[in-house]
């Protein structure tokens, strides 16, 4: 047993190039300000995050969206303020762990105010900067601060494992709604989302021609999900190519915002062997 | 500190797993928990799918009294840990369509009716479009129709009605409006048809 825990306490030591995570640190909340930038560019955050008693939109409202019990109608407006500051610290590696904190519980706060726009990338990023809270995702690329050579490793196989998670959930709940996904005769589920006219963009008559297409494509996108527990493999970067495949995809066929280049924001740590090896070639070179 | 990292990450590496737990997240505690509703499961998708879903019902009663007392955190941060992403899509096509007086504006997905087409496939309101075309009075249609309502009197200043249309057709077939919601000057009040 001793064996056991000493070997354990050994891989939890083990440390990595801080240079991933860092990448993951930008980029996410990157992803979160271009989302918020581009409704307001809309003229969208009015309507979306006021109450709909008060003229906006959402009828369906979260018990847990106290920022508007504690501020009134500020309190959209405080918690997008808050998130947007916190996300610009978050990514320039300023006061990252208490603007990971802060800028979470507003972020969180944005979603409990309009549920419905509130989608499971939205989840997994909160996710994701919870996980670099207790990080050194600010040991590198970092504001005003020296690079650390080596921080823990723990949160780069514990993102691998929760990404892991979330890609087998997606394949495992295909399969037990409809099992058409592994039919060779049954509509393709996966043409019927793609020609989904809501949230595909495919061309419906043109596209519907090609059913063996889509049944192929389908098997792929389940085998994918399926062995994505090679993530906390050393097969997890040539994983990570598949997967980034799957998101530029769904980028190119479907409208859903900020969900592929958000799954992508986080893959610098799946990819880390050749990313930290690009990153020395290009130093080494540079 | 090694020590206490040690066992607290392998433990919220656990809670994580127990709240994904993949399958039995997905499926309703009382899932397949008799022969009767197996046999019906059994009768409609044989196996393996049969054995797949009696699996996840099982994994899912073990789960959920412990994922229960887990839940009440996730708000705070609102991280749920459901994973269920897109399963399958709808048979029916279907469209949102909005007309202004006799004009039509915008059709979903169609790039000769294009009328504010990056609001309404915008993420945020994409799924409000969704569930008010899918749906008979859904819940969100008023706060939707309203954003469409007052931009149509913005951008058509003289208009006299605004029709926001639900419209579905099968596969190559003919669409056909499913149901709308009209609003009519000078009093703008969404009114449902049928």
């Amino acid at each position: 047993m001793s064996r056991v825990w000493a070997r354990w306490l050994e891989w939890m030591d083990q440390t990595t190039d801080p240079r991933p995570l860092a990448m993951v640190r930008i980029a996410v909340p990157l992803c979160i300000l271009f989302d918020l930038a581009r409704l307001a560019q809309l003229g969208l955050l009015r309507p979306v995050f006021t109450p709909f008693d008060r003229g906006g939109l959402n009828r369906i409202q979260s018990p847990h969206a106290v920022m508007w019990d504690w501020f009134g109608d500020d309190g959209a407006w405080i918690a997008l303020t808050v998130t947007a500051v916190c996300m610009v610290l978050i990514a320039t590696g300023r006061w990252m762990r208490p603007a990971i904190v802060v800028g979470v519980l507003a972020y969180a706060q944005v979603g409990h105010m309009f549920p419905p726009g509130d989608r499971a990338i939205d989840r997994l990023l909160r996710t994701v900067l919870l996980v670099l809270l207790f990080s050194g995702a600010n040991g590198a690329f970092a504001w005003g601060a020296d690079r650390i050579r080596r921080v823990p490793a723990w949160p780069v196989h514990f993102l691998r494992l929760f990404l892991a998670l979330v890609y087998t959930s997606a394949g495992v709940a295909k399969l037990i709604q409809q099992p058409g996904w592994l039919s060779l005769s049954a509509d393709p589920p996966l043409l019927r989302i793609l020609i989904d006219p809501m949230a595909g963009t495919l061309d419906p008559a043109f596209w519907a021609q090609f059913p063996s297409l889509f049944r192929a494509l389908g098997a792929g996108v389940i085998v994918l999900e399926l062995t994505s527990v090679l993530l906390v493999t050393r097969w997890g970067p040539y994983w990570a190519i598949g997967g980034a495949l799957m998101h530029a995809g769904i980028w190119m066929t479907m409208a859903l915002g900020m969900f592929s280049p958000g799954m992508l924001a986080v893959y610098p740590v799946l990819l880390a062997p050749w990313v930290v090896r690009a990153l020395d070639r290009r130093h080494s070179s540079g | 500190m090694l020590t206490f990292r040690a066992i607290a990450v392998p433990l919220a590496a656990l809670a994580l797993i127990w709240l994904a737990m993949p399958g039995a997240s997905f499926v309703p505690r009382g899932h397949l928990s008799t022969p009767a509703k197996r046999d019906a499961h059994r009768a409609k998708w044989g196996e393996p799918w049969t054995a797949l879903n009696a699996a996840a019902g099982v994994m899912q009663r073990v789960r959920e009294p412990v994922a229960r007392r887990l839940k009440p955190i996730q708000p705070i941060f609102r991280v749920a840990q459901s994973w269920h992403l897109y399963r399958d899509g709808p048979a029916t096509i279907r469209r949102m369509e909005i007309w202004v007086d006799d004009q039509l504006v915008y059709r979903t997905q169609d790039d000769d009716h294009t009328w504010n087409r990056a609001i309404f496939r915008n993420r945020r309101i994409r799924p409000m479009a969704e569930s008010t075309v899918v749906k008979k009075r859904a819940r969100n249609r008023l706060g939707l129709g309203r954003l469409i309502v007052a931009e149509a009197r913005a951008d058509f200043p003289d208009a006299r009605t605004v029709e926001i249309r639900s419209v579905w057709a099968k596969r190559g077939g003919e669409p056909r409006v499913h149901h709308a919601m009209t609003a009519k000057a000078p009093a703008w009040a969404l009114v449902d048809t049928p």
